[in-house]
């Protein structure tokens, strides 16, 4: 989506409403060039990830990256892709399975997000479904923006406002106390363990 | 809302563990009761 004040100027209602957009979901605008940065980081590096993945297979594991998954088998973590998400082999007669495997902390389990034999795969089948969420995520916020814009501005035409914000939200840079946040995260989550 | 960042919600929405309806203009509204069916099995 293009951003639609490029070729003509906002007017002056537009640019109120559009400050009283980003003042009300303030935290949609931070969190989500986040979450769009962490999976276009999942993406670039997929080839890395499969690659320590199967280095991983043919390796020993720590007893500590072993878990127990939802489907009663022991998996071995290789890579921390993100917060309690896992990417994990299996040994098996001929080579390895592999998943990605989401642990929640509360109840203590390890669902299976997916799973296959070829990691490069697995990975592409998880980024693609990160990728229908931030769909998903972008579609609502739209809906959320025009019925704010239509309740705060009634019998206005906002809708170049709505892009707007969706197009801010699609293409912002992290921002600098999120992003070295994030990075610490990253740096804590991102260990590789082989 | 549910005391998670949006990402983790809508990755719920995304993978059918939480069920929203579609109101006016496709925002999404998820009804209590799938709060609390999701917080009584997760």
């Amino acid at each position: 989506m293009n951003n639609p004040f490029e070729h003509r100027r906002p007017t002056e209602l537009e640019d109120n409403a559009h400050a009283e957009a980003v003042r009300h979901f303030a935290d949609h605008l931070k969190q989500f060039p986040a979450s769009r940065e962490t999976v276009e980081r999942l993406e670039r590096d997929a080839d890395k990830i499969a690659l320590v993945a199967n280095r991983a297979a043919a390796r020993p594991t720590p007893k500590e990256n072993i878990i127990q998954a939802d489907d009663g088998k022991q998996w071995h973590k290789s890579v921390d892709l993100m917060e309690n998400i896992h990417f994990c082999h299996r040994p098996i007669s001929y080579g390895a399975e592999y998943a990605v495997v989401e642990h929640f902390p509360a109840h203590g389990t390890n669902e299976i997000l997916n799973r296959g034999w070829n990691a490069g795969e697995v990975l592409k089948a998880f980024t693609q479904g990160l990728r229908q969420t931030l769909q998903v995520w972008t579609e609502d916020i739209s809906g959320q923006v025009r019925e704010f814009l239509s309740e705060k501005f009634p019998g206005q035409d906002l809708s170049r406002v709505a892009d707007a914000f969706i197009h801010k939200c699609a293409t912002q840079a992290v921002s600098q106390k999120h992003s070295l946040t994030h990075s610490h995260q990253q740096n804590h989550s991102r260990g590789v363990r082989i | 809302m549910l005391g998670v960042n949006y990402f983790s919600v809508y990755r719920l929405i995304q993978r059918g563990k939480l069920k929203p309806c579609r109101a006016l203009r496709g925002k999404l509204l998820v009804p209590r009761t799938e709060l609390l069916k999701l917080l009584a099995t997760e």
